[in-house]
């Protein structure tokens, strides 16, 4: 793994949000590489910064937001240094993302069918072969009937016809999906797909992940809150929590000899299907405000084993194992 | 009709039928109406001071169910007694103040369901006044000790909806739904809108009050990992069907039902030897309109062992063990 180059780099991100009184530091200083092919999982709660992230590899943070500080290499080029023409060129081909509520994700006044259509023919003008266009004879409107049979739907030319409104989440869920694979992207950066979506849906659209990786060969950067979710998918995890990488290591190794207090918390507190509890273990206190963020560990003031410099000073990013990091001041 | 004082409700063929609005013109020329068949003839009943689970997918009808048992939506027809009186016998609305005194429920957005315009302690003072009649000088003691009760502190009472975080929120609904001191508590997917290191919390205090309490409780969700840690028994719903019923750990250990198995399958698992994704097989879910709905079962569009009179034949329940029975024509 460590010989081969990354594919995306994200170097000491700080991504904030001006307001007139102050600065809300939403992603502080995060750090990672994708590989090609690989599934890197970002889990965190609400306002830890995993869809900033996400955002911030595309540009698409805007005002009164913005990338403040680190860099991102994307197959050696730095994103942040390109222009807003040329991001449009990245966006959508070489990097997809699928957003997290499929219901508002598509245009409702036009066709499935049209949308990605559309999105085809754009990719097509600016000469990148798209996703299955090896034979040429494909037209258009075989391309996109052949993309939505990809992703699992049973009568693609019903489908192409049909309004969004017409279609279940599952369904939106998957057109989109087929819209990201429209250009056979080497990143997807899939924000909560399935959050919306019932378990046995979801448990199709992660197979499809699954299957795309394995086929098509891109990289994916699966941003979720369910930690089942990352144990399915995923080869390797990042723990976010406010704004802050907390530990990052190989999937396995994480679940099964989690390091930090907080995602020991996180996974005591998920109930699993072979166990019986009378208590389910929980995690004190509330989630921190960005605006009240904790001067030392972010996690101090809810964590059952702080010790007194925890709450002073930042802890490292500690290399406890091979490829198994962790910021906290217990294993310093 | 034998009453049993175990159950606290008992619920007979209840039926809940929506008419499908249709273009004026629609209403003259075609003479029979049409209806969604959200619940479909649903018997079951809810033992004193168990907690009982009702899963299942959006569109279920588990929500329909249990805003019916409060009275919120009138059922089309069916039984429901309340210690042993059917509350759907003549004037519904004569048994409205009874119910809502005995049957409380908690929605599952803490967002949507606390006025924003209310503090929490008017929020909580509604119920103590309208339904137990509370002495105005006992009114504030009774809301400080409800607070204290659901784990917020007594000055929470001078709050706003929006001064508080989703679990406190969450906190002030419980709350709220406990001032009226109910023998019966609905609580329809309480936590999953909650973020993940409070969906615990909330969790553990449903225990606690259950105890403290003596409350029965209808736990409904779909996140079957915290329905099998919340309920004593658990009823699977499937399309306005009940499709299966048995204690928690014999549904989970013994499933039954084709639908009950592929729901099961799908539930991600946190054990990361069993990673199931790659090597599920395909779960196919095909579905049916609830305007005509089949006569038989509601599954045999998806089913695996689908024969040909599953569509047309009425199922019967068929016990295959204490407490434990199945809507399968397999089984018939």
């Amino acid at each position: 793994m460590s010989v081969k180059e990354p594919l995306l780099s994200v170097k000491q991100l700080k991504t904030v949000f001006k307001t007139r009184e102050t600065e809300l530091v939403a992603v502080d200083g995060i750090h990672f590489d994708i590989f090609p092919g690989e599934i890197l999982g970002l889990i965190g709660e609400s306002g830890s910064g995993k869809t900033v992230s996400g955002l911030s590899i595309l540009n698409l943070i805007s005002n009164p937001g913005c990338v403040a500080e680190g860099e991102i290499l994307f197959k050696g080029r730095s994103l942040l240094n390109l222009s807003e023409r040329e991001m449009r060129e990245i966006r959508g081909r070489e990097i997809a993302y699928i957003f997290q509520d499929p219901t508002t994700s598509l245009n409702p006044t036009k066709t499935v069918g049209w949308q990605i259509h559309h999105i085809l023919s754009a990719k097509r003008r600016n000469g990148r072969e798209g996703f299955r266009s090896g034979n040429e004879a494909f037209s258009l409107k075989e391309r996109t009937q052949h993309l939505l049979a990809d992703v699992g739907i049973l009568s693609p030319e019903k489908v192409i016809s049909l309004y969004p409104h017409n279609l279940s989440g599952g369904m939106l869920q998957r057109i989109l999906i087929a819209m990201a694979l429209g250009s056979s992207p080497d990143l997807i950066i899939a924000d909560e797909p399935t959050t919306n979506l019932d378990v046995i849906v979801e448990a199709q659209i992660l197979k499809l992940f699954l299957k795309l990786r394995d086929t098509v060969g891109s990289a994916i950067l699966f941003i979720t809150h369910d930690i089942g979710v990352i144990a399915e998918t995923c080869d390797r995890v990042i723990v976010l929590y406010a704004g802050k990488i907390m530990e990052r290591g190989d999937i396995d190794e994480v679940l099964n000899h989690p390091l930090h207090p907080y995602t020991v918390g996180l996974l005591q507190s998920s109930p699993r299907l072979e166990e019986e509890k009378e208590k389910l273990y929980q995690i004190k206190g509330e989630l921190p405000s960005l605006l009240e963020l904790p001067k030392g560990c972010r996690f101090s003031p809810r964590c059952d084993r702080a010790l007194p410099v925890c709450a002073e000073t930042l802890p490292p990013m500690i290399e406890v194992q091979k490829d198994h990091f962790v910021s906290c001041h217990l294993y310093v | 009709m034998n009453i049993n004082r175990q159950h606290i409700i008992e619920i007979e063929d209840l039926k809940v039928y929506f008419p499908v609005h249709q273009h004026i013109l629609g209403n003259i020329f075609q003479r029979k109406k049409e209806y969604i068949h959200a619940v479909d003839g649903v018997s079951f009943a809810v033992k004193r001071g168990e907690t009982f689970g009702l899963v299942g997918e959006s569109g279920s009808g588990k929500t329909t169910l249990g805003r019916t048992l409060t009275l919120m939506v009138r059922p089309t027809s069916g039984k429901i007694f309340l210690d042993g009186e059917n509350i759907l016998e003549g004037n519904i609305k004569e048994h409205e103040p009874g119910v809502r005194k005995k049957i409380q429920m908690i929605f599952q957005d803490p967002f949507s369901s606390l006025n924003p315009r209310k503090t929490v302690k008017q929020a909580i003072g509604v119920p103590l006044k309208e339904q137990r009649r509370e002495e105005r000088g006992h009114v504030e003691e009774r809301i400080i000790e409800l607070l204290e009760l659901t784990g917020l502190h007594p000055s929470t009472r001078y709050m706003y909806p929006h001064e508080l975080s989703g679990g406190q929120r969450q906190r002030v609904v419980i709350a709220r739904a406990l001032a009226a001191e109910p023998e019966f508590l609905i609580a329809d997917e309480p936590v999953s809108k909650l973020d993940l290191s409070i969906k615990a919390q909330i969790i553990n205090l449903f225990g606690e009050l259950k105890k403290k309490m003596g409350l029965t409780m209808m736990f409904i969700a779909h996140d079957l990992r915290m329905a099998k840690h919340v309920s004593n028994t658990i009823a699977v719903m499937y399309h306005g069907h009940l499709m299966e019923m048995a204690e928690s750990q014999e549904l989970f250990r013994n499933p039954v039902h084709p639908y009950t198995q592929t729901l099961l399958e799908a539930i991600p698992t946190l054990n990361p030897e069993h990673r199931k994704a790659q090597h599920r097989k395909d779960l196919k879910v095909q579905e049916i309109s609830l305007i005509n709905p089949p006569q038989g079962c509601r599954y045999f569009k998806s089913c695996a062992n689908a024969k040909k009179d599953c569509e047309r034949t009425p199922v019967k329940r068929e016990n295959i063990g204490e407490r434990h029975w199945v809507a399968c024509h397999r089984f018939s």
